[in-house]
């Protein structure tokens, strides 16, 4: 029948969803990528619950939603806070440079060594400076002026 | 066609002056509202298409669901995370419409509020604070081809096993009774009935998140305070 039909797609809808996010949590390097991919499985699942909820005419899944939707606002807020005081020791915002936290008293274990960039091929020519030195604009480094 | 006559002549006539003023030569106002009334024209058109105002039907279902899968594989393939957080935004509005669609107004409305308001809108600030100009190293690399494929291929045989047993359910659990839950009056009840309690800690929830959030940010700035004090005495 079409309600079980649509049920189907809706469900697919979310598990593909979810499989995506996870997908990126997985793969990605930057902290807050990750964090926008757990978003999107948090997406996903609320796709799934409300197609089951007005399938099975129940208040049960929108409630659900709105309760997913707070403790992710909440989580949003502290994960944010926490991204921002780590990539404050570190000065970027890179997962793999903590990748080998662990207590005291373990031997490090690395899932995987940092992939590093090659370098570049050639090496270009570079001209000895001459000519005046153009002032620096003195609010270059206060503000930035491009993203 | 003939009772709809109204309809295509608008759909026409928007298309017309809109192809109209984007052909050349064109000055920029020009080419954007012929931009916009062939837009229009192109919807006024698609919407006389059989199905696609129905929720029952597919068509808008597919379309809405091929822009969300879209919009999900750039959020997680885009290099420059500025972009990734843009396209998430995207996602979140065609994902408010889809559960609009499937009666959940206040749901939806609540996602477009908080996920695509509140928190892209904070993501964003935090990029724009912590994140170094240019594109980094680690925005261009992700953790090399074995976990990718180990992660695409799980994420495959995880989404053929959910849909092998979604399409082999044979109907056993029908629908009881296809009650519409578009009205937001018993939502209201409903939450703040049967579910008054879980109402409470969510908003005793709130509150220790925003205390920890704060409890972290000082504490970190603390830190770096006496760092830099302890280095120069």
């Amino acid at each position: 029948m079409a309600e079980h039909e649509l049920l189907q797609h809706h469900l697919t809808l979310g598990a593909l969803l979810f499989g995506l996010g996870m997908i990126g949590f997985v793969v990605r390097r930057n902290m807050i990528v990750m964090f926008l991919c757990v978003e999107m499985m948090l997406q996903g699942v609320a796709v799934t619950l409300i197609a089951y909820g007005r399938f099975h005419g129940d208040w049960g899944g929108q409630v659900l939603v709105i309760f997913i939707i707070a403790v992710a606002a909440c989580e949003a807020g502290i994960a944010l806070a926490l991204i921002l005081a780590v990539a404050r020791t570190t000065g970027s915002l890179d997962i793999a440079d903590w990748q080998d936290a662990r207590e005291e008293g373990i031997p490090r274990y690395v899932d995987q060594e940092i992939a590093e960039p090659s370098g570049p091929e050639t090496e270009w020519p570079s001209l000895t400076p001459a000519g005046v030195e153009p002032s620096q604009p003195s609010q270059e480094h206060q503000h930035r002026s491009h993203i | 066609m003939i009772e709809h006559i109204e309809h295509l002549a608008l759909a026409g006539g928007f298309l017309a002056v809109g192809l109209w003023l984007l052909l050349p030569p064109g000055r920029r106002w020009q080419s954007l509202a012929g931009t916009i009334c062939a837009a229009l024209g192109i919807g006024l058109f698609a919407a006389l298409l059989p199905g696609w105002m129905q929720p029952s039907q597919g068509v808008l279902f597919w379309t809405l669901a091929g822009g969300i899968l879209g919009a999900a594989i750039a959020t997680v393939v885009a290099r420059n995370p500025i972009h990734c957080a843009l396209w998430f935004a995207l996602t979140l509005l065609l994902v408010a419409v889809v559960l609009m669609s499937q009666g959940a107004l206040f749901v939806g409305v609540a996602t477009v509020v908080v996920y695509a308001g509140a928190i892209v809108v904070t993501l964003l600030f935090v990029l724009m604070l912590a994140q170094p100009s240019g594109s980094a190293t680690y925005d261009r690399l992700s953790w090399g081809r074995g976990p990718t494929a180990i992660a695409t291929l799980g994420m495959a045989a995880v989404v053929a096993m959910l849909a092998a047993g979604i399409l082999d359910h044979s109907a056993a659990s029908a629908a009881e009774g296809a009650n519409p839950l578009g009205s937001i009056a018993p939502l209201g009840a409903e939450l703040f009935g049967r579910h008054i309690l879980s109402v409470d800690a969510a908003g005793v929830l709130l509150l220790a998140a925003l205390v920890g959030a704060l409890a972290i940010v000082t504490r970190s700035q603390e830190d770096a305070e006496d760092e830099s004090e302890g280095s120069d005495g």
